[in-house]
């Protein structure tokens, strides 16, 4: 993609408008996820963000007037989860 | 050419909207409010304006140059500090002068105008955070610090007789028509017309001329700013439950919804995007809490209380956040499951 069709844009603080919840086609709410994971909190997250939900379809990063990096926030989180059930799993047995 | 590559997550292409055009889209739509105030109640409102307006943007700007200490490097490197200021400006604090200097009254001193837009920049929205983080609306807040600490503001209002200012109009302090609706029991009345276009009445600069808010917030719904049902829905609860407390008599409570900072309060400040929950569930329940409380609160204490209800529900807001959640789509006989998710059990 060219430089005119891409957005290139750095991301600002986030405006907290819940615009990415509103658009969300799962009901979720990907700020929260984003806040916690900036936090390295990933398990707060992925409860109160809906994470493990998610489909990934990218409206929420599209509609972000702050231009977030929600999509990158939402699969660390899925990576980090799926990490923390498997050392879960592996101590469990 | 060019050939830099960008490496990045999709979505690559993105909307146009961003912080900067919504303020700028708010600052429009409160344009028509600060020029029928300016009509209304003369310079005065216009050097309310702009000294609450240059006192935000100045907080801020100092804000930032205080911050992360460093002061003396950030003094020698001035130039630098200004360009990166400018360069993350959004227009935020303008929007909170503006609003700020609409809900007080004309004959507001400057220092007053000043210290309160101080206040609500810097202690509210930037000790906070900045953007997107105050619990509170910024401007509510400077208000209701300015109506504690400056008794000249909470002491009568200025109100116009019919006719702009230069068409032989004069300007009276006294109470504000609802203070004596409200302490007299309905007996004063007004002319519906009369109280839509703000002529002849009392109050603070934005608040009177209700034509002006309705098409700012038009203006708003349109683009997309704001939702239309949003300010609705706080006003028309705030009528429902004043027609209940005022004896089912719906001019009286068309009267009571129609005087006073709530129409202003319902489209700028309620609609506030960090201060309002986030859900679609928890807004109608915030939207409604705010309409319940008005009414109730009005009839109550005869004073107007929109400011206080706002930054009461605002400090509700992440509790109804965090306890109202929509249930992710397709969920319906795991319902179980995500309750455990949500306690944090394991799943």
């Amino acid at each position: 993609m060219s430089k005119k069709e891409v957005c290139a844009e750095a991301p600002t603080p986030c405006l907290n408008c819940g615009k990415c919840a509103d658009v969300c086609p799962m009901h979720l709410m990907p700020m929260n996820t984003a806040f916690y994971s900036a936090a390295g909190d990933y398990e707060t997250a992925a409860k109160l963000g809906g994470t493990l939900a998610c489909i990934e379809c990218g409206a929420c990063e599209y509609v972000c007037p702050a231009r977030r990096p929600l999509i990158q926030a939402i699969r660390k989180t899925k990576a980090e989860m799926r990490n923390i059930q498997q050392a879960k799993k592996e101590a469990a047995k | 050419m060019d050939n830099t590559i960008l490496i990045s997550t999709p979505p690559h292409v993105k909307t146009r909207r961003t912080t900067k055009k919504i303020m700028l889209d708010v600052i429009i739509a409160l344009i028509p409010c600060a020029i029928m105030g300016i009509v209304y109640f003369g310079v005065d409102a216009f050097c309310v304006e702009i000294t609450a307006i240059l006192g935000a943007v100045e907080g801020e700007f100092v804000y930032f140059f205080i911050y992360k200490g460093g002061f003396k490097k950030k003094c020698a490197n001035a130039r630098q500090v200004c360009a990166d200021w400018w360069q993350q400006f959004d227009y935020t604090s303008i929007v909170t002068g503006l609003i700020l200097a609409l809900i007080v009254p004309s004959h507001t001193p400057w220092y007053a105008t000043l210290i309160g837009a101080l206040f609500s920049i810097i202690i509210v929205k930037m000790v906070f955070g900045g953007t997107g983080k105050n619990i509170v609306n910024p401007a509510a807040t400077g208000r209701v610090f300015m109506l504690i600490s400056f008794s000249v503001i909470a002491s009568g209002f200025a109100a116009t007789t019919i006719g702009a200012i230069g068409n032989g109009a004069t300007l009276t302090t006294g109470a504000t028509n609802l203070t004596e609706m409200l302490e007299n029991g309905g007996t004063e009345s007004m002319s519906l017309v009369d109280l839509l276009l703000g002529t002849g009445v009392s109050g603070c600069i934005g608040e009177t001329c209700k034509v002006a808010i309705i098409v700012g917030g038009v203006y708003l719904c349109i683009r997309k700013v704001i939702k239309w049902w949003q300010p609705l829905l706080f006003i028309g609860t705030a009528w429902l439950f004043t027609l209940f407390l005022n004896g089912c008599d719906p001019t009286v409570a068309t009267q009571y919804t129609l005087s006073g900072g709530l129409l202003f309060g319902a489209v700028f400040m309620a609609t506030d995007y960090c201060t309002s929950p986030k859900n679609l569930y928890g807004q109608l329940v915030y939207y409604f809490c705010l309409g319940l409380l008005t009414a109730v609160l009005r009839q109550a204490t005869h004073i107007e209380v929109v400011s206080f209800v706002i930054m009461l529900c605002n400090i509700l807001t992440p509790l109804i956040d965090r306890y109202i959640m929509r249930r992710p789509f397709g969920y319906i006989k795991a319902k179980k499951t995500f309750k455990k998710m949500k306690k944090g059990k394991e799943v």
